[in-house]
């Protein structure tokens, strides 16, 4: 894709050049994404003539010498889980009221526009962050940019398939059990999963409450730095956001893994049968890079890894069918039926085992902070496999797999997910770096030293090359 | 005899959903049924002895909101 930038810094260094404007910019995205959202199916709706208002106001701030900082000028897109007032909320499903946020921000949206950001439009997701792709709701059906017949993951694969096809140089994404890490892990790119409460979630629809996050998605490590100093601090319409300072993100990027302490839990997360050996022998690389770069590396142990994922899936979908319960109950065959599948499965759990679910998640917590005492971070797959085929892919038996992502949101730490290597298909390869609370920064900065060193994250699927061509 | 070892999920998923108020077709029936015994081991599976004590993760904070969430300040009562 030469005719464009590849990342969101390199498009904001040329806007700050002159090498570009914010409309050209945008002008080539909602070209791009003419022509390939027919095929892969990232957006529910394009905002062309908002987006390029947006745009020549941004062109209007740089004439005029106004610098609001990276995101300015940069055509962008969000989950169409979120509220935009300039578009319908449908949580890519026929059963949301269509009233849900309209006319209004969530905070994350209000401060992209605020920063100059260019939101092009709202991604595809699986239905209420939770289905698989369903053709029987009409809605679009996502396809991963590197083989149309695999999945893109779930649920935020429109900004997935969008940030890894270059329809748009950065998004946001939400994840409750792994729904930034998984499409960044199967389309090719970087996503970040953020410490609960990092970024306000309000004027998003609710999957688990415990549990969401909403975080960004780009190219590079550094481009989500860029995108999280804007999303990331309290907002008083979100009780659950953090006070916490927002560190500058930027500045911690320092290329360096000298002395970053690295645990590698062997047990659970690379010793089960279902791990793709080319998934376990791509992290092991990477971790064996990073050594090289000055970090120490050291096994840690996780015991009660596989409970965590069950708690974690109890705790989510309980919340998720009190949030539901009603719609299900008079409207069950306009869900998916795949998501109603689901959902549904919070009614066969009791009420004390969901609160046992959360007195384990205080067990567990304590376990991983006393692992990670004198660690910076831990380093896994994100997943098992690369992407699967989708037509291969069965949530009943998914339920019995190991799962490495949804742990982390029970016990509220951030997780980057980065490319670390491609398998024989050739499909993106994936590792996850887990971090203390509120460390993203340190993440961050681990994730773009390691991509400094790499050019995982910067390959571009062949049919995002030929259109760019 | 444990919980997971209850001698038929059929009626105990059945009843479970229509005390949610949730009807679904035989064929999703069957589905849920299939891995009810998964879903009920693994929620017994927490039921471990370190957790014996531990407090549960629930917060509930008696403050009122600073603010109320962005299109729901219509309703609020202000004295």
């Amino acid at each position: 894709m030469p005719d464009l930038p590849l990342t969101l810094l390199d498009a904001a260094d040329a806007l700050r050049a002159g090498a570009t404007t914010s409309v050209e910019l945008t002008r080539g995205f909602l070209a791009r994404i003419e022509r390939l959202n027919p095929t892969l199916g990232a957006f529910i709706t394009v905002t062309a003539e908002q987006a390029l208002a947006a745009a020549a106001q941004a062109d209007a701030d740089f004439a005029a010498g106004v610098d609001r900082g990276p995101l300015q000028g940069i055509p962008l897109g969000v989950k169409d889980i979120l509220a935009t007032q300039d578009a319908p909320t449908t949580a890519n499903s026929n059963v949301l009221d269509r009233a849900w946020g309209a006319g209004w921000d969530a905070p994350v949206v209000a401060r992209l526009r605020a920063a100059g950001g260019v939101i092009l439009g709202k991604l595809v997701l699986s239905e209420f962050a939770l289905g698989m792709p369903d053709p029987d709701t009409g809605f679009p059906i996502p396809r991963n940019p590197w083989d149309l017949e695999r999945s893109a993951s779930g649920s935020s694969s429109g900004t997935g398939i969008a940030v890894a096809a270059g329809l748009i140089l950065g998004g946001i994404g939400t994840d409750t059990g792994g729904s930034v890490r998984g499409p960044a892990s199967f389309n090719g790119h970087t996503g970040l999963k953020v410490t609960y409460g990092r970024v306000p979630k309000s004027g998003c629809v609710p999957l688990g409450y415990t549990l969401d996050s909403i975080g960004p998605m780009a190219r590079s490590a550094a481009d989500c730095a860029a995108i999280l100093q804007v999303i990331a601090g309290h907002d008083p319409s979100d009780p659950t956001s953090s006070r916490a300072p927002v560190p500058d993100y930027a500045a911690t990027l320092t290329g360096s893994l000298e002395g970053l302490r690295i645990g590698v839990p062997k047990a659970y997360f690379f010793d089960a049968p279902e791990l793709d050996p080319q998934v376990k022998d791509a992290v092991l690389a990477a971790v064996d890079r990073m050594a090289a770069a000055g970090a120490r590396v050291r096994e840690v142990e996780l015991p009660h890894a596989a409970l965590a994922k069950e708690a974690n899936t109890i705790t989510m979908v309980s919340e998720a069918l009190a949030y539901h319960r009603q719609d299900l109950a008079s409207k069950w065959t306009t869900y998916g039926k795949f998501t109603r599948r689901m959902l549904t499965r919070g009614a066969l759990y009791t009420a004390s085992d969901y609160v046992q679910a959360q007195r384990f998640r205080s067990f567990f917590k304590a376990e991983v902070a006393r692992a990670m005492a004198d660690l910076d971070v831990l380093v896994t797959p994100t997943g098992l496999t690369a992407a699967e085929k989708t037509g291969e892919i069965d949530p009943d038996k998914r339920l019995l797999w190991p799962s490495f992502t949804g742990i982390w949101n029970l016990v509220g730490l951030p997780a980057l997910a980065l490319p670390c290597g491609f398998n024989d298909v050739p499909l993106p390869l994936s590792m996850q770096i887990v971090g203390k609370p509120f460390a993203e920064d340190v993440l961050l900065r681990a994730g773009d030293a390691y991509q400094r060193l790499t050019d995982w994250h910067l390959r571009v699927p062949p049919i995002a090359a030929e259109v760019a061509a | 005899m444990q919980p997971s070892q209850a001698p038929d999920s059929a009626a105990t998923v059945r009843a479970l959903l229509t005390a949610q108020g949730i009807s679904v077709s035989d064929e999703e029936l069957d589905r849920f049924v299939a891995i009810y015994p998964h879903v009920r081991a693994a929620a017994d599976a927490l039921y471990i002895p370190e957790v014996r004590y531990a407090e549960p993760a629930l917060i509930f904070s008696a403050d009122w909101p600073d603010a109320p969430p962005p299109g729901s300040a219509e309703g609020v009562y202000r004295a």
